[in-house]
């Protein structure tokens, strides 16, 4: 939970300087009550309601990575905090009525937290039916449901861009290289025209499945576009990306995929391409991912070109 | 004589043919029919009726839904499988037989209506290559990105299909560059010129001539001949699409208003009426003529600003240029050096 958490420092710090903000500017503009004036019921409801608001936060952080609906719930959360914490202030110290300060912080905050929060959900929920079958292999310690390809479940090109470029930098800080691998079904518009959309989707679904069972924890698989898929290699070599590329190749020709309504197996192969990233400090570092990609995009196209060759 | 032109509203388009693959791709999909046809005044009952007619109009609007309601960035171009060959059966057999590219590009001028209605297919050749416009019914290049995807790698991914090597062409969309770039690369195989106020794909002319290894001269000729019998009572323009050949043929002595609309029998109001139905005017379809004019030949380089200001009927090249910022927001230069 504590290792969670560290990911999340600088949230807890935020709404932590909040509070005290909001702490002493109460302070500073009001005064203390006398004790026979605090009600202790009110208190103690009050406290409570502030007390269980820091616990679904800091249970919120712990529970997710960043990400959007985080970020949203967390607002939302720490503007009940807020509201809330106003209320408990009031009972302490004795504003007087001509400042705005606490009506405005008691109830400004509440339904915005509200909406925030509702978005939240909204989002949450979303995320949740698309997350079905989240990997680790997928996502690779960021989440964004926006990014998630229905099919699939995997990520996008867009996303797949993104990754790439943290692991680049941070490969490149340490001197290590960082290799791409494209896979691409061969013939698989001649499948979807045999068999129709719905099974090539199945197909890509379940190619899904058996990539993933043959990569490393370390590797990120993204369904790049159609059926093309591109796997981030972190700390990985040219000749290791071949002959992972290889295994891939092996695995996915041995595949019998079973159509619905059709008992024979279907086989494929399929077209791999690698590219790595060679710490070359002439390529600027904006460019990197597009040229990493660019040559990945070009090895397949030669790679096509001498299977079909190969089949001619 | 028959009316040389047909109106976008109406009905001349067999609704089970032409929605097919738009049906099957929301069945494998989980998109409701409903959902796609919203707007057209149709409803996934109607479908099942195999006499139901539709308008190019409402085909135009169930693309545009198509868009919406599919999500995935991958919809459009899986319906490029359905389109080619296509669903009308001497149109499909025809093409199927092609013996070289060449006679399947003319196919697709002549006959491409019965197989493709939202689209003419127009080419114009310059010393290396070929231009092959896709012009919309409507001649709204921007708004149909969509179909233009659709159509574009059903026309990529048919060709490579029937041998051919599609690896020295290239693709200009007159949209803007959408998030999902690499779609194209794969679908295409190649990446697209966005932003060009045009759509069109260019082929080097050698490829035109190459014979392909499933053709065959008679099957295709008989095919054709059939095509021909089916296509003998419609025409095969929409009214827009009448103006613009028009004015394409004759720009540099372009007819007015009132001389199209007396070839039409048309008073010039009612003419004017006609158009503004299918959304247009005069005015923007001899725009559309002399911007496409403008690109192409900004494209094959071989003009000066001044000589395509005189081969579009301008006055001088300032007034070009004026008239190609309007339409494109950017000089002809600036166009010329980002292509």
């Amino acid at each position: 939970m504590l290792q969670q958490l560290k990911k999340h420092t600088n949230k807890l710090l935020l709404i932590l300087l909040l509070l005290s903000a909001q702490i002493l500017i109460t302070l500073a503009l009001g005064e203390s009550k006398q004790w026979q004036e605090v009600d202790w019921l009110d208190i103690a409801g009050e406290g409570g309601a502030v007390w269980l608001c820091m616990v679904w936060l800091i249970v919120l952080l712990a529970s997710r990575p960043h990400g959007p609906v985080t970020s949203l719930l967390f607002w939302g959360f720490s503007c009940f905090l807020i509201a809330s914490g106003q209320d408990l202030l009031d009972e302490f110290i004795r504003l007087p009525d001509a400042t705005i300060w606490s009506h405005a912080v008691e109830s400004i905050p509440m339904p915005i937290g509200m909406l925030l929060m509702s978005i939240g959900l909204l989002h949450w929920y979303r995320e949740q039916q698309a997350l079905n079958e989240q990997l680790l292999k997928r996502e690779r310690g960021n989440r964004d449901h926006r990014r998630l390809d229905k099919i699939t479940g995997l990520a996008d090109a867009h996303y797949l861009r993104t990754q790439l470029s943290i692991e680049l930098k941070k490969a490149r800080a340490e001197g290590l290289p960082t290799s791409i691998l494209m896979l691409d079904i061969d013939e698989f518009r001649n499948f979807n025209r045999r068999l129709g959309i719905a099974e090539g989707d199945r197909l890509l679904s379940e190619l899904t499945e058996l990539i993933l069972l043959n990569l490393r924890r370390r590797d990120l698989l993204c369904r790049y576009a159609g059926d093309r898929f591109a796997i981030v290699m972190p700390a990985t070599c040219q000749e290791m990306a071949v002959l992972v590329a290889q295994q891939l190749e092996d695995v996915c020709r041995h595949f019998a995929f079973r159509a619905r309504n059709n008992d024979s197996a279907q086989f494929h192969t399929v077209s791999t391409a690698v590219a790595t990233d060679g710490l070359d400090a002439s390529i600027e570092e904006s460019y990197v991912v597009d040229k990493l990609l660019e040559r990945a995009n070009y090895g397949l196209a030669k790679a096509k070109e001498r299977r079909s060759l190969k089949v001619a | 004589m028959p009316k040389p032109y047909y109106a976008l509203a109406d009905k001349r388009i067999f609704a089970q043919e032409s929605l097919l693959g738009l049906l099957e791709l929301a069945h494998s999909r989980g998109v409701h029919p409903d959902k796609l046809l919203k707007g057209s005044s149709l409803f996934s009952g109607d479908i099942e009726d195999a006499s139901t007619m539709l308008s190019a109009q409402q085909l135009l609007t169930i693309f545009k839904n198509a868009k919406r309601s599919f999500g995935a960035d991958d919809s459009s171009f899986l319906l490029g499988q359905y389109l080619l060959p296509g669903n009308h059966p001497q149109f499909a057999s025809a093409i199927l037989a092609s013996p070289t590219l060449l006679d399947l590009i003319e196919l697709l001028q002549k006959f491409g209506f019965l197989s493709q209605p939202l689209i003419e297919f127009k080419s114009v050749y310059d010393d290396q290559n070929l231009y092959l416009q896709l012009l919309p019914v409507d001649i709204d290049d921007y708004a149909n990105d969509f179909l233009m995807e659709s159509i574009s790698s059903a026309f990529f991914s048919f060709s490579r299909w029937l041998g051919v090597d599609t690896s020295s062409w290239s693709c200009l969309h007159a949209f803007k560059e959408p998030k999902y770039q690499e779609q194209f690369l794969v679908h295409y195989g190649l990446r697209p010129k966005f932003a060009s106020h045009i759509n069109a794909i260019i082929i080097p002319r050698a490829s035109l001539s190459e014979q392909l290894p499933r053709g065959s001269r008679a099957r295709f000729d008989l095919a054709c001949k059939l095509c021909k019998q089916n296509l003998a009572e419609k025409s095969s323009r929409s009214l827009s699409l009448w103006v613009y050949q028009s004015l394409q043929d004759e720009l540099s002595q372009a007819p007015g208003l009132e001389e199209l609309a007396e070839r039409l029998e048309l008073s010039p109001a009612s003419f004017k009426r006609h158009l503004k139905a299918e959304g247009r005017s005069y005015q923007a379809i001899l725009d559309s003529v002399r911007r496409h004019m403008a690109v192409y030949y900004l494209h094959t380089g071989q003009l000066s600003t001044e000589q395509i200001a005189q081969k579009l009927n301008y006055h001088d090249k300032h007034n070009f240029k004026r008239s190609f910022r309007r339409w494109t927001g950017i000089n002809p230069s600036v166009y010329l050096a980002s292509s």
